[in-house]
């Protein structure tokens, strides 16, 4: 009696261990596939790039407080030389090793006097404007194409003038940032 | 015979148990070898990088730690003052035989990267980034 009940409870154990094992890989082979879906996305820092890039604008055109002397006159006049000079002003580059392409880069700031957006008094475009279109794009397909990042503060001149400035920064660079 | 079959019913529970845990083994060695490929860190270290020459000013001298980096370029014979190379507005790491992971930035700066090393003159797996004006 007792020995019936031990074979049949020795071929359960078998039964469960080969059902163990199948569980096993199972859980494994979930855990290599979900692991391996995670490290091979590439780190996607195109976001804080852009906010990188939207600070340091800022700190140009407003730095500790004031407005940039290159950029405006003493009598409140936006300088057209500010437009033209911007990258070497603000140290910037979006050309890679010196090559004509497209850059993977867009920078806009515009000046709207009183914070009234119908009164933009002067603009600053710098980098690849095809970029901007796709900031308009729904979540999933802007994600895949650019990061857009905007910032905005108020800035007064040296004729007390109030500004509203506002940056916008765009970052391709998709290929090494999107899977 | 009984006593043969409660020696067999040991051996199948070892057996059982051993197996379980090279599984389990196998699992672990996995997860960790993961992250620490040379692909994976060249990457993350050009992007590092490459995001703090563009938040940095000129005069600025920061570090980053590529300890597992040397690990991974000793393991690949790669001379770890080689790993870092930095261009024309790109940072390049390389830690293994190919070409390396190129990233660009946008800081107009000049940037000069050399591997740091202890007071016993090795390498600590360090890289110190100093930024200068061009």
């Amino acid at each position: 009696m007792n020995l019936n009940v031990f074979k049949k409870s020795k071929k359960g154990d078998k039964l469960i261990s080969v059902y163990w094992f199948a569980i096993l890989v199972i859980v494994a082979g979930g855990i290599v596939m979900m692991v391996n879906s995670f490290y091979s996305s590439p780190y996607d820092v195109r976001e804080i790039e852009a906010e990188i890039l939207a600070t340091k604008v800022a700190d140009c055109i407003y730095p500790g407080g004031e407005m940039n002397k290159m950029l405006t006159s003493p009598t409140g006049t936006f300088r057209e030389s500010f437009k033209d000079d911007f990258m070497d002003i603000c140290s910037l580059n979006f050309d890679v090793e010196g090559e004509f392409q497209r850059p993977d880069y867009y920078v806009e700031v515009g000046f709207y006097l009183d914070g009234n957006l119908d009164r933009k008094k002067f603009e600053i475009i710098e980098g690849n404007l095809n970029w901007k279109e796709d900031c308009n794009l729904d979540g999933g397909k802007q994600e895949k194409l650019v990061k857009c990042v905007e910032k905005e503060f108020y800035a007064a001149d040296s004729t007390k003038n109030i500004y509203l400035v506002k940056i916008l920064s765009i970052v391709g660079k998709a290929e090494q940032n999107v899977k | 015979m009984k006593e043969n079959k409660r020696g067999e019913l040991l051996i199948e529970n070892i057996v059982f148990i051993i197996l379980n845990v090279v599984f389990l083994a196998i699992l672990v060695l996995f997860l960790l070898r993961q992250g620490e490929g040379a692909v994976l860190l060249e990457s993350s270290y050009a992007k590092e990088s490459a995001l703090l020459i563009d938040a940095a000013k000129p005069g600025m001298i920061f570090f980053v730690n590529m300890e597992k980096g040397l690990d991974v370029s000793k393991d690949n014979e790669i001379d770890f003052s080689e790993v870092v190379e930095v261009g024309d507005n790109y940072v390049n790491v390389k830690l293994s035989g190919k070409g390396g992971y190129k990233y660009a930035f946008f800081n107009d700066v000049n940037v000069s990267a050399y591997p740091d090393r202890d007071e016993e003159n090795n390498l600590n797996g360090m890289y110190v980034f100093t930024i200068s004006t061009k």
